[in-house]
């Protein structure tokens, strides 16, 4: 089987591509201009910021960048495009000839390329006086197009390439929270010799349930012996069926020009100059790889949070891959949330010395367990009525040295009898004091009556 | 703004193509430029001959992707045709509305960018447009200017241009459009009077050099005796 897919997705830029109309609108038609409503002797300016976002999606599939590029108007008719042609890149993509990596299978990148989207067309009244309305405040929004050769053999691995693929843009350049659902794409897909394209599917779901769909049809048609016409379907979300699609075929004919509104745009430097972050997924595989990191582990790891992943490194490079590796992915993250809720920036400084002192063995696992529990809010100890302070914190401590001479007598000959000390601060006060804090406070409490 | 024109280059091509009495008149004002001391060199540009046939498939492929949005959704009258699907009350729109001057160029310049046709005629025309400017910049190297008339014949009168086709009107800009493809400024000059209608001499220059333009307008103005229409001073 093999998947092609067509994507687009909206650049997160805050105005629209070729004008300062913001790219947020909240009621119909009230973020618009005479540019993007194409006015008579409106003229463009491209955004640069979406220029650069383009670029940067480029360089990182990997694309070979020309030199410089421009625009071109695609011409066709329709109620929902304000200029009756698009702006698009037609003889000069952003890139050409890139890849990405689906984890070891390498999928070919045909093109990226940035355009307008057009307006939208709303349906409104009663059936049979049914009217077609528009709103442009989508038109002039900026997309970029990412084309994939045919390398995607399942619906399966189409919906993974989109996910990651997506997971990577997002840190790359910030997309919306709903890209997952927002995505656009159009797909390729042949069983046999001949393709069939579906048009125009929204979001992850339905492209894998369109994908599926179609392989099923064809393989069936493939099994009774019968030839699959090659020809544009569109899917159905309702039915969860692709149909044949109502427009007419024809051969798609944009008339393509070059955009004379629109000069060249000199990106060699700008692509060259470039330094690229390092994408969540890449990042996972560089700890696979230093680290000897499972690459599911790696991957559950930079997803559950980039800071996580951060704190694996930090313990990594202090206490080894062992020791980082069995805290970071046990304790740490399966209360992350939490953690990172209670102690926000002082969670590194928290955590820190707990995996110090486990790894040098002067508390148990147990313990440290205990006392991560207890930053993370898991154990809850009855709260004090008013919110403790620094001098809480002191007479929360006098007190429990008090309650525990036993653990006085053990300390004079076993200083590590301090940690059950410390543990029982932690749960009272519920992770609210550093560890370092507490354990210096108890410590200073002993020796006075040691 | 500065500079003088001490030698202008002439090109042979756009010389055949002259009405008699516009080659007299050109052959007049160059023999008085040199009379001024202005060095006269007899070139050739080939690629003036296409520039007017890449400038009409240029100019009309974006013009008629410039009048796609006259169709009705906001610019035209769509009062009665609200029940037919939009491509077939866009048609009717842009077939009522729009003049015939204008659907001649919509057509020619829908023809040249189509798919098969698009290599022979816009991007051939594009590649003429190249050519174009690179003749103009070897001329240049030589010479200060590029000297021609401004047209092929007498300014018609209105009376004369009702017979005329629509060819032959394009081929009154045949001398305007090379520097208007080339994107460089020019001006043009009264040179010579035939029977009481004046003649212009036009001058390109390269990027950013108007002054020589103008310098060279003023010298002008200095041996050439302009005709001012009768009752004004
Ligand atoms: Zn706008």
């Amino acid at each position: 089987m093999k998947i092609g897919l067509e994507i687009h997705i909206q650049l997160p830029t805050r105005t629209k591509l070729f004008c300062s109309c913001s790219t947020t609108g909240d009621e119909v038609n009230s973020s618009v201009c005479p540019i993007c409503l194409g006015f008579p002797g409106a003229r463009p300016t491209l955004n640069r910021r979406a220029l650069e976002m383009g670029v940067a999606i480029a360089k990182f599939l990997n694309c070979t960048i020309p030199e410089k590029v421009w625009f071109s108007r695609k011409t066709y008719f329709y109620p929902d495009l304000a200029k009756n042609y698009q702006i698009t890149q037609y003889e000069t993509p952003m890139g050409r000839n890139g890849h990405f990596m689906l984890g070891d299978r390498k999928i070919g990148i045909w093109e990226a390329h940035i355009e307008e989207d057009p307006g939208r067309i709303k349906r409104a009244g009663r059936a049979g006086e049914e009217v077609a309305l528009v709103d442009y405040n989508r038109s002039g929004v900026p997309l970029v197009e990412i084309v994939t050769a045919p390398d995607l053999t399942s619906p399966e691995e189409a919906r993974a390439f989109l996910s990651d693929l997506l997971v990577e843009l997002r840190h790359l350049v910030g997309l919306s929270p709903q890209d997952e659902t927002t995505v656009r794409a159009d797909g390729n897909i042949s069983v046999g010799e001949e393709r069939v394209e579906i048009k125009n599917i929204n979001g992850l779901r339905n492209i894998e349930r369109a994908l599926k769909f179609e392989a099923k049809r064809q393989s069936k048609l493939l099994a009774a012996g019968k030839r699959i016409v090659r020809e544009t379907r569109r899917f159905d979300e309702e039915l969860g069926t692709t149909l044949p699609s109502r427009e007419k075929e024809f051969e798609e004919d944009y008339g393509y020009i070059g955009e004379p509104d629109l000069g060249t745009f000199v990106i060699g430097p700008l692509a060259s100059d470039l330094d690229l972050p390092e994408t969540p997924l890449a990042r996972a595989s560089r700890l696979e790889r230093e680290h000897g990191l499972a690459a599911a582990s790696a991957r559950q790891m930079v997803l559950t949070s980039w800071k996580l992943a951060d704190t694996f490194e930090v313990l990594a490079s202090r206490f080894g891959r062992e020791t980082a590796t069995t805290w970071s992915l046990g304790p740490l993250a399966s209360h992350w949330k939490e953690l990172q809720e209670r102690l926000g920036d002082r969670l590194e400084e928290s955590i820190v010395p707990i995996i110090a002192e486990v790894h040098a063995g002067t508390i148990t696992d147990s313990e440290a367990r205990m006392r991560i529990d207890v930053l993370a809010g898991r154990e809850a100890a009855p709260v004090a009525s008013t919110a403790p302070t620094a001098d809480d914190l002191g007479q929360i401590v006098a007190r429990l040295v008090d309650s525990h001479p036993e653990v006085v007598k053990d300390y004079r000959t076993n200083p590590r009898a301090a940690n059950f000390l410390i543990g029982q601060v932690m749960k009272e006060t519920q992770g609210r004091y550093a560890s370092q804090e507490v354990s210096g406070m108890i410590r200073k409490e002993l020796e006075k009556r040691v | 703004m500065s500079g003088e024109i001490g030698s202008v280059a002439v090109p042979e091509e756009v010389l055949a193509d002259l009405s008699d009495d516009m080659r007299e008149a050109f052959e007049g004002a160059i023999d008085r430029l040199e009379g001024m001391g202005v060095e006269v060199q007899r070139v050739s540009m080939p690629s003036l001959r296409f520039a007017l046939s890449a400038y009409y498939i240029l100019a009309t492929a974006e013009a008629s992707t410039n009048m796609a949005r006259y169709c009705g959704m906001r610019y035209g009258d769509i009062v009665e045709d609200t029940d037919l699907g939009f491509n077939e009350m866009f048609s009717n729109v842009r077939s009522r509305d729009l003049g015939a001057e204008t659907k001649r160029r919509i057509l020619l310049g829908t023809f040249c960018r189509m798919v098969g046709l698009r290599d022979r005629y816009y991007i051939k025309a594009l590649q003429v447009r190249r050519l174009v400017i690179r003749q103009y910049e070897e001329r240049f190297r030589e010479a200060d200017a590029v000297l021609t008339p401004t047209m092929p014949f007498v300014a018609p009168r209105f009376d004369e241009i009702e017979g005329m086709s629509a060819l032959e009107e394009y081929l009154a800009d045949t001398l305007t459009v090379p520097p208007n493809l080339a994107g460089l400024p020019h001006i043009s000059l009264p040179c010579a009077y035939i029977e009481g209608m004046p003649a212009g001499m036009q001058l390109v220059a390269p990027h950013w050099k108007e002054g020589r333009l103008l310098s060279l307008a003023e010298r002008w103005e200095n041996v050439f005796q302009y005709r001012r229409p009768e009752g004004r001073t």
